[in-house]
């Protein structure tokens, strides 16, 4: 009995292991062309002064569902986040501020829990912000897509891949290279019919684990406020 | 409490009471006195309406828009529906209520909202005869001519909604906005176009997605 629960002990660790998508390793570019210009950079990582309006079909886990309204006003200047999570008919479920302090000014349960609102702007910070970096290295994953990686020195290193059809995704390891958070970008937009400036449309943001949770972003506005 | 039973907790058992305030008093001649409201009620007997809502809050930089339609018809039956950004839809009928949103597959049901409607729907048998002033749920006021302002009796309840206002038309039984404050800088307002009275609506309207 002791070796069937040990056994099973070690397939459990294992799986989870296995189960755990690690940083690959990446070519280098040879190709000098083939560098993301910094104005590509740009067109992911949105500049200036903006409010994204979003529905979000968050799964938490569980595997249960709900839709919410999220609004986020961001600016690239100093890296600054407003941002509202609603239900449609508008009630406020969480709202607050991170401006390098981090300021809750309405949150109901359970979006008052410790931690929550950190984690909501981390994921925002990953989505609308280059990644604080203290270096870049450009090349190719195994795969043999672009990749543009990003090391902070608290050891994260961030991926961003950028694909041949505008479509871009961004894969965040911890400091022991696992997987922390992924985004898909899809349906690639220029706004205002002007492709300096792109918006998806659709966005899957995944935080694997136990605990992780899984929120797919329809982009409904993205409106430039420095005009 | 998890996630999706707060959400559907608060959506079903304090908002969705508000949108069947909001539907309650569409079936309401206009009048300067509850007295008169009282004496208008039931003169409406169906309403539908487009609506827009506007969420302003101070922290946004820019309100956010949403946009849809509702069917209400006496005593009890209720559709709200969004188009726009993402479609959902609540559907009251017979004592029933079914909320569905937006999924992968279509709009799927969301069961956890039956449970709260019972309450709801009990208050509003209430509104739906004009005692908006003997409500367990709110204190009722009026502004003559100007607007009816509902403020929630449950303090639990301020947490999520301060007050309700109410601004009339100048047609009789229509209201042209209804703003709902959950904080002093924070409101919803719901502007309805061309709202249509008593037009015949079949009851499959609150019974089906379509």
């Amino acid at each position: 009995m002791k070796h069937i629960l040990q056994l099973a002990m070690f397939i459990i660790a294992l799986t989870m292991v296995l189960g755990c998508a690690h940083l690959p390793a990446i070519v280098p570019e040879s190709n000098p062309a083939a560098v993301p210009a910094p104005d590509i950079l740009n067109r992911i990582y949105p500049s200036g002064d903006w409010q994204f309006s979003h529905t979000i079909h968050a799964t938490v886990p569980g595997g249960k569902t709900v839709e919410m309204m999220g609004v986020s006003v961001i600016s690239s200047a100093d890296s600054s986040i407003r941002c509202v999570l609603m239900t449609l008919e508008g009630l406020v479920l969480f709202s607050g501020r991170f401006d390098g302090d981090l300021t809750v000014e309405r949150a109901v349960s359970p979006f008052d829990r410790p931690g929550f609102a950190e984690g909501l702007m981390r994921d925002l910070e990953l989505l609308f912000f280059t990644p604080k970096a203290r270096m870049e290295r450009y090349g190719r994953l195994p795969d043999g897509e672009r990749v543009v990686r990003f090391y902070s020195k608290e050891k994260v290193t961030t991926d961003l891949v950028l694909r041949e059809d505008r479509t871009w995704a961004i894969y965040e390891y911890s400091s022991q290279s696992k997987l922390v958070r992924s985004v898909e970008a899809r349906s690639i937009s220029p706004i205002g019919g002007n492709w300096k400036s792109t918006a998806p449309e659709n966005i899957m943001l995944k935080r694997p684990g136990l605990l992780g949770y899984q929120l797919v972003m329809r982009l409904a506005e993205a409106i430039p406020l420095d005009e | 409490m998890g996630i999706l039973k707060m959400i559907r907790k608060i959506t079903c058992k304090k908002y969705l009471g508000f949108l069947l305030i909001v539907a309650s008093f569409f079936t309401l001649g206009w009048a300067d006195s509850f007295e008169a409201i009282r004496a208008a009620a039931g003169k409406v007997t169906t309403i539908e309406a487009d609506f827009i809502q506007e969420k302003h809050m101070a922290i946004l930089a820019r309100p956010v828009s949403a946009e849809g339609h509702f069917a209400y018809k006496a005593p009890g039956s209720l559709r709200w529906e969004y188009t726009k950004p993402a479609r959902s839809l609540l559907l009251v009928h017979d004592g029933e209520a079914h909320r569905y949103s937006r999924t992968e597959e279509g709009l799927t049901e969301d069961t956890g909202a039956v449970q709260y409607m019972d309450f709801v729907l009990e208050e509003i048998s209430g509104w739906l005869n004009g005692r908006f002033d003997e409500t367990d749920m709110f204190e009722a006021s009026l502004v003559p001519g100007s607007k009816v302002v509902m403020t929630p009796k449950d303090k639990g309840m301020t947490e999520f909604i301060r007050r309700i206002e109410l601004i009339p038309a100048d047609q009789p039984g229509v209201i042209k906005e209804v703003m709902i404050f959950d904080a002093e800088d924070s409101y919803t307002r719901f502007s309805f176009v061309e709202p249509k009275i008593n037009v015949p609506l079949p009851d499959e309207m609150f019974q089906a997605i379509k």
